[in-house]
């Protein structure tokens, strides 16, 4: 009897001190605000240790974000249906990406009612594919009461694709999250060629779309991990021609005019250069990225 | 033998609840980045244990300023090298002393050791000029190198600030030293804005 009375008063002791720490932990989280540049936190980790080499892609809005600053219009008839549902893995997983660039797309060029749709498209396809804790329901309560707020609509569309990609990566889901990128890179770039209209070999879009050619290489590297899955091993054939376009397109360094206005406290890195993108081997970009991402939003 | 056993479950339950994992550390921190730097979702974080080493690759867009600051757990905290470089392996930014630098280091003192050895049987002449010239010339490189040393020991920039003239993949090479005893989390939190020129 006197055993079991020492065992509940443990019981109450250790749930106690659990609760203490976990509290004196959150507290420490959110203090942590002003520390970006600090070295020194305290954690404890049940992480795998990260993976040797990792090669990272921006998020599609970093692409939109640009082409709309150089003065690029917004065309509607460029997103996949909201309406469309998919029902395999893989086209989830592919489908998902290819929703989420056309949600950054919607938010950067501030169509907020469309945003909207999507964000909900997007939410309910995480929920269908076991994610639903990526993107609370807060997250969609937060959009609809900020719908005139630019800001607060690229700040909460931004971070549910953050909250995705962590998602997955807490559940060891590299492999989808792979998936998700490279269907989101094939949206995104699909989006870039329709926006950029007329071709010139110097207009400042197709360059940007010429020097992807880097984010490429790593959206490619990255699927090699895991080129010993079907469906990955699959997506890597399907970007070949892109490949061999890539492949084709050399670049060259650009002097710097004299005049040219250098701020000298920055920290340079790399060279002005130029692409040599042609109007042929545009045309064959523009086409094999349109079929490419027309097989994804087509299969079931 | 029963009580044993749970004595052991409900000691474990504390640590078990407070273990945080390197992702969640990244959620955290990317709501202290402040306008107009936007969180960039190339950063990373991971568990790292002694001698493990890794490679990120991230691309850096034109058009973008870029900031990457790094945050690793104390317990290992002493014993991390990190750099940045591109394709080529030239380095713009390392945290710790690099290897070379110490090498470098150490053979300049050797060599002031042979200096002062030859000034003691030089008393006079050019000779001796030149070799005095030689010491407070080497004096003054030594003293250069033993202060990057020691703020890369003691006081290191923890993160870096960049513009990139043309779309790049950079490269942070990531390590902890073999000597370490502790295990912790890694993270570079990358953050970028509109690039900002300078003048009217």
């Amino acid at each position: 009897m006197k055993t079991i009375k020492r065992l509940t008063y443990l019981v109450i002791l250790m749930i106690f001190t659990s609760l203490l720490i976990v509290s004196c932990n959150s507290n420490s989280n959110s203090t942590v605000e002003d520390k970006t540049d600090s070295t020194e936190t305290d954690l404890l980790s049940t992480d795998e240790q990260i993976p040797d080499i990792v090669y990272q892609i921006p998020s599609p809005d970093e692409l939109f974000s640009l082409i709309k600053n150089s003065g690029c219009k917004y065309k509607d008839d460029l997103l996949n249906s909201e309406k469309t549902s998919y029902e395999s893995k893989t086209s989830q997983e592919l489908n998902l990406g290819i929703y989420a660039a056309d949600l950054a797309y919607l938010a950067s060029f501030e169509k907020f009612q469309q945003s909207l749709k999507y964000f909900s498209k997007v939410k309910s396809m995480c929920d269908q594919m076991g994610l639903s804790t990526a993107i609370g329901s807060d997250m969609y309560n937060r959009l609809e009461k900020n719908m005139s707020n630019t800001d607060s609509l690229l700040d909460i569309t931004n971070n549910s694709y953050y909250d995705i990609i962590q998602k997955l990566e807490e559940t060891g889901n590299s492999k989808s999250l792979a998936l998700i990128i490279a269907s989101g890179w094939v949206e995104s770039m699909y989006i870039a060629v329709n926006l950029v209209g007329k071709y010139s070999e110097t207009n400042e879009n197709i360059q940007r779309i010429a020097s992807q050619k880097i984010t490429f290489n790593n959206l490619l590297l990255n699927l090699d991990k895991y080129k010993d899955e079907q469906d990955v091993s699959e997506q890597i054939t399907n970007l070949t021609k892109i490949k061999n376009i890539y492949e084709q397109i050399k670049k060259e360094t650009v002097e710097q005019k004299a005049n040219t206005n250098i701020d000298t406290l920055k920290v340079v890195i790399g060279q002005k250069s130029k692409y040599i993108f042609t109007k042929d081997l545009f045309e064959s970009f523009k086409n094999e990225i349109t079929a490419l991402r027309n097989q994804i939003i087509k299969m079931s | 033998m029963r009580n044993k056993i749970l004595l052991i479950i409900l000691f474990t339950i504390p640590f078990t609840v407070v273990s945080q994992n390197c992702v969640e550390f990244l959620s955290v921190q990317r709501t202290g980045i402040k306008y107009p730097w936007k969180y960039d979702a190339q950063s990373k974080a991971g568990f790292f244990t002694a001698g493990k080493s890794s490679q990120l690759n991230i691309v850096c867009n034109e058009g973008k300023d870029f900031k990457i600051s790094f945050l690793a757990s104390s317990a290992i905290l002493k014993f991390i090298s990190i750099s940045v470089t591109d394709e080529s392996g030239k380095e713009f930014y390392t945290l710790g002393v690099s290897e070379s630098k110490k090498k470098d280091l150490d053979s300049k003192k050797q060599f002031m050791l042979s200096l002062q050895n030859q000034k003691v049987n030089i008393k006079t002449g050019k000779k001796r000029i030149e070799l005095d010239a030689d010491i407070n010339k080497l004096t003054l490189e030594i003293n250069k190198y033993q202060e990057e040393v020691d703020n890369a020991t003691y006081s290191p920039k923890t993160f870096f600030e960049f513009t990139p003239a043309e779309t790049v993949n950079l490269i942070i090479n990531i390590s902890v030293n073999e000597a370490s005893t502790g295990k912790g989390c890694i993270g570079a939190l990358i953050s970028n804005k509109k690039a900002e020129k300078s003048g009217f």
